[in-house]
């Protein structure tokens, strides 16, 4: 009987986890402080928004769930197979193609999936297909601006109020070896932690910088025509010595259709929608 | 009177500056982001290209030949296709954020060559499985257009065309293009080039603090010691072999 009310009690607390709707910490309407002084492709300048309501996390793992077993919708990767994985012992940069690889494998089946990690953020994504999810989650994505504004949660340096190049390995799971040539799992996670493991910003997010890049949406004056999607806050996979886009400035450029295991998202609720 | 004097020079040195920043923090130099087109094959390449796009439905996303259609080119159309057409997607970060200041430095890294996507594992085989050729094709289309774009110099470092050392300084002297000299850089580092590699400017470049967006202040110095050097790397390299 007690070994059935803990199972009971264990089922509970796994359900409630996953099942948890997600947090929104909302920002008012106002004029705010975004991009940084000397950055050529975000310069310091100030900006007025209106007010809306941000994810406290990244999109998990069983949210996304949720959305394929309602919808059945099938991802880019999956019907295209062409996700790029990562495994140590690449060059910086370089990624592997792999035709097993979905949000399910965001690294491919030989890397193992997703079991045990509901409450990762989901990965092995495109673009189009967090607005896909977002149309039907009735939600959207941050603008460019939005997501900087949260992340920097009223800080007028690259990182939010109390992080440094050096401390910043308490906020985000960032990559910390030298080169991507050996595993480095240094803070207990190589490739994505669970949301919300590090310390959030002084707003209550978590994982601004690190764990995945966030998809906004939003074009910059290089994209030149092009389409592109832009991603923010660095990655478990962004170094010191490579990418180190883990700050509220740098802003990354990958393909729409593109999907990448550090790729992911939060979303936007609009106030008037709360 | 010694007030004044130091305050008209303050004035003038601020309006230098100023001046200076709006100069600068122009839209950078072009070497730094234009590619070079090679013309061989090239309006069959794009036909080929243009077909994969509409068999996929896919007009803006990775789209590489089939297999088939990649092997059926010619080694030098397979050229201009990897120089045109890289067939991978690059991550996010890939494209390093341009900087203030880019004509006063020398930079550790290339920009990425093709924005959002990267030479795929095939492409890149085929550069380092053809490397003789590859030399003598840029060397050429460089002749032609007078000019080395950013995916030429990636070609180099890829090969690891070292062969190309004088080509390129010659080129650097004539265009003034300062990649050129990353370029150099680059391949010192590759070639792990002792009179390189125990250099402050290999530690500020490369060194335990630097990072993908690292540069040199670029000075007549600076440039005179790294043509010397390089020039010294490729008599190295080429006694060895």
């Amino acid at each position: 009987m007690k070994t059935i009310a803990t199972l009971l009690l264990l089922i509970y607390c796994y359900t409630g986890v996953y099942s948890q709707e997600q947090s929104f910490i909302k920002i008012p309407a106002g004029s705010y402080e975004v991009g940084l002084k000397g950055s050529v492709e975000n310069p310091r300048r100030r900006i007025t928004i209106k007010a809306f309501s941000i994810a406290a996390t990244e999109l998990t793992n069983a949210e996304f769930e949720r959305f394929i077993l309602a919808t059945g919708y099938q991802t880019e990767a999956e019907r295209f197979k062409d996700a790029l994985v990562f495994e140590p012992g690449l060059e910086e940069f370089r990624w592997l193609d792999d035709s097993t690889a979905y949000w399910r494998y965001p690294n491919g089946v030989a890397r193992g999936g997703i079991t045990g990690k509901m409450n990762h953020p989901v990965t092995g994504i495109s673009f189009t297909d967090a607005l896909v999810y977002c149309k039907w989650a009735g939600v959207r994505l941050p603008t460019l601006e939005e997501w900087e504004i949260a992340a920097r949660a009223g800080s007028a340096t690259k990182y939010f109020k109390g992080v440094t190049a050096e401390s910043i390995s308490r906020y985000a799971n960032i990559w910390q070896g030298r080169d991507h040539l050996q595993a480095d799992s240094t803070d207990g996670f190589m490739y994505t932690a669970p949301v919300a493991r590090f310390q959030p910003n002084p707003w209550g997010l978590y994982d601004v910088f690190g764990n995945v890049f966030e998809f906004c949406s939003g074009s910059l004056p290089r994209d030149k025509g092009r389409r592109v999607a832009h991603a923010r806050g660095g990655s478990w996979w962004c170094s010191k010595n490579a990418c180190n886009f883990y700050n509220a400035v740098d802003i990354g450029s990958v393909n729409p259709h593109a999907s990448f295991s550090n790729l992911g998202f939060r979303v936007v609720k609009d106030a008037e929608g709360l | 009177m010694n007030r004044a004097i130091l305050f008209m020079l303050t004035v003038l040195l601020t309006t230098a500056d100023a001046g200076r920043c709006q100069q600068t923090a122009a839209p950078a130099v072009s070497f730094r982001v234009q590619a070079s087109t090679p013309s061989y094959g090239l309006s069959k390449i794009k036909a080929l290209i243009d077909l994969e796009q509409r068999k996929t439905g896919r007009p803006f996303a990775q789209s590489p030949l089939s297999m088939g259609a990649f092997g059926s080119l010619s080694l030098q159309e397979k050229f201009t296709y990897a120089m045109i057409h890289p067939e991978r997607y690059a991550q996010n970060c890939s494209l390093i954020p341009r900087q203030l200041f880019e004509p006063d430095k020398v930079f550790s890294n290339l920009i990425t060559t093709f924005y959002e996507y990267s030479l795929s594992d095939r492409q890149v085989r085929f550069l380092k499985d053809n490397r003789d050729s590859v030399m003598t094709w840029v060397i050429r289309s460089v002749d032609e257009s007078k000019k080395m774009g950013v995916n030429y110099k990636n070609a180099i470092t890829i090969i690891d065309g070292w062969e190309m050392i004088p080509f390129m300084i010659r080129y650097y002297k004539a265009a003034n293009d300062m990649d050129i000299l990353t370029t150099l850089i680059l391949l010192m580092k590759q070639g792990s080039f002792d009179d390189f590699l125990h250099t402050t400017y290999y530690e500020q470049l490369y060194g335990k603090s630097s990072n993908y967006q690292s540069a040199i202040h670029y000075s007549p110095a600076a440039e005179q010691f790294l043509l010397k050097t390089a020039m010294d790397y490729y008599k190295k390299r080429s006694t060895k072999s």
